[in-house]
């Protein structure tokens, strides 16, 4: 029998990565039929169905293309950034760039300082040598804390809402509008404090999105949000990006670097 | 500027008061410091003065705190953090208002002192010393078990030092027992002017130290 809810997934994805709908149209068919004759399910065969939809993708070049959106002016410049903590060292020289309208994504192991570095891209911390140079006003998502746990979201939202001026009616709603994207609704949300993490991990991206900046960095910003959540901050970040915002999310996972415009390893200091 | 003050205060305020379990305990010391020494009006008053510190360091300590997570995010975009620091500071203050409107309301229904106006003086400088003590030590330490022991520290000392002794100068609360004696006792026992010259030195240091701290931008 046909898991039905795995090929809507698989089609969900492909949308998502860019895929058209003739194509995703023959996509399904093909695998459909596929299924049927061979009498295999489909997740034994082929596996989660979002990791299929990437692999289907990257063969249709969706990603390269998304990757040649960006254009070739620099928004963030790090170059051979070092820092220690009581004489450890956590970064030793390293450097990336980000092109406007992009996706970096930052990977290594744990420890291997992309917190750190984010920070110092953030202005939150200063490097011990290098430069650092971030052309627009930034949005800062950490992976853990960043929020006052005894304020609501709508708090967060007034607050951030009012750096880039809006008023508090319509901050609050356009982070409801930004929560229902990320499938989640937060107009009766409780405190902080009452929040599981990956709704916070939600709050946390919103309310950087809310300040209108032009270059978010994102220290881990699914974890602890289950996959819908996960799929629906990528569509959300790539709206974004289309609209002209630079990204760096620093992550473990397979998943972000099939996602990123560029990918910047830590701890090898290999870039690719 | 002011509309973000207003609104950081507003929002300084709303999360004080969703403690409720906190800020219930933080206010029944007092009240209970008040009434097991309310036969005597001086010492019924210096008790509850004594609460009041206890009570308004610790919560402007845990705002601090919170502030911590949130200040640095609310920067980088975009807010000034003079208007961070004003608008943490104004919600205290009304905090600490509407504590000495309360506690002033229960010692005026509740005792025979000589000069209620004076009493009330108590109370505000009390107040406001209390914020710039908490304040301060949330700007130095990051974790609530921390700051919480160096405030019961300065708590323990101002309840069994000999308020005659010169040393007893040395801490924040000091004035706070000075205007109690000036209020209750009369001008001829305790020194208006010595108590708000002592209030306004710690106020002082205390802005020394929050803005020596605030120079150091950081999540913790």
């Amino acid at each position: 029998m046909i898991n039905t809810s795995w090929l809507d997934a698989l089609d969900h994805e492909l949308a998502v990565s860019g895929v058209d709908a003739t194509q995703r149209a023959d996509i399904l068919v093909e695998t459909e039929g596929f299924l049927t004759d061979s009498g295999l399910e489909a997740y034994d065969h082929f596996g989660p169905a979002e990791d299929y939809a990437y692999a289907l993708a990257a063969a249709l070049e969706r990603p390269l293309a998304r990757r040649s959106e960006s254009n070739s002016r620099s928004i963030i410049s790090a170059c051979d950034v070092s820092k220690s903590y009581r004489g450890r060292t956590v970064l030793d020289d390293v450097s990336f760039q980000a092109q406007a309208a992009s996706v970096v994504v930052l990977t290594g192991p744990n420890g291997a300082g992309k917190s750190t570095l984010l920070r110092i891209v953030a202005g939150l911390e200063a490097a011990d040598s290098g430069t650092v140079k971030v052309d627009g006003a930034v949005g800062y998502v950490p992976q853990e804390g960043g929020l006052d746990p005894y304020l609501r979201p709508s708090d967060h939202f007034e607050l951030f809402g009012a750096s880039a001026g809006s008023t508090r009616a319509s901050a609050r709603g356009e982070g409801n509008r930004l929560a229902r994207e990320l499938g989640w609704d937060a107009e009766a949300a409780p405190i902080v404090n009452e929040l599981s993490g990956g709704t916070r991990q939600k709050l946390s991206v919103i309310v950087a999105l809310l300040s209108e900046p032009e270059v978010l960095l994102l220290d881990e910003p699914y974890q602890g949000m289950d996959a819908d959540s996960a799929r629906r901050f990528w569509e959300l970040l790539w709206s974004w990006q289309e609209r002209g915002g630079t990204s760096v999310v620093s992550s473990h996972s397979q998943d972000a670097l099939r996602k990123a415009s560029h990918v910047v390893e830590i701890a090898g200091l290999s870039v690719r | 500027m002011t509309s973000h003050v207003t609104l950081h205060g507003a929002m300084t305020f709303r999360a004080i008061l969703q403690r409720r379990f906190t800020l219930a305990i933080l206010m029944i010391m007092p009240v209970a410091f008040y009434f097991v020494s309310s036969d005597t009006v001086g010492r019924a008053i210096r008790s509850l003065v004594f609460g009041v510190s206890w009570a308004l360091s610790t919560v402007a300590f845990f705002a601090s705190i919170s502030a911590r997570q949130l200040d640095p995010r609310l920067e980088l975009a975009g807010w000034k953090r003079s208007h961070l620091l004003a608008g943490r500071l104004l919600g205290l203050v009304v905090l600490g208002a509407l504590l000495t409107a309360g506690f002033g309301l229960l010692v005026a229904v509740d005792q025979d002192v000589a000069s209620l106006a004076g009493v009330l003086l108590d109370f505000a400088v009390t107040s406001v010393v209390a914020i710039g003590l908490g304040t301060a030590i949330g700007s130095l330490l990051s974790r609530e078990l921390e700051g919480t022991l160096v405030l019961f520290f300065f708590a323990g000392l101002q309840a069994i030092v000999n308020p005659f002794d010169t040393y007893s100068r040395a801490l924040p609360f000091w004035s706070s027992r000075e205007l109690g004696t000036y209020a209750v006792d009369g001008a001829e026992a305790g020194s208006l002017v010595e108590g708000l010259t002592h209030a306004a030195a710690t106020l002082g240091v205390c802005a020394v130290i929050v803005l020596a701290a605030a120079r150091r931008p950081s999540f913790d």
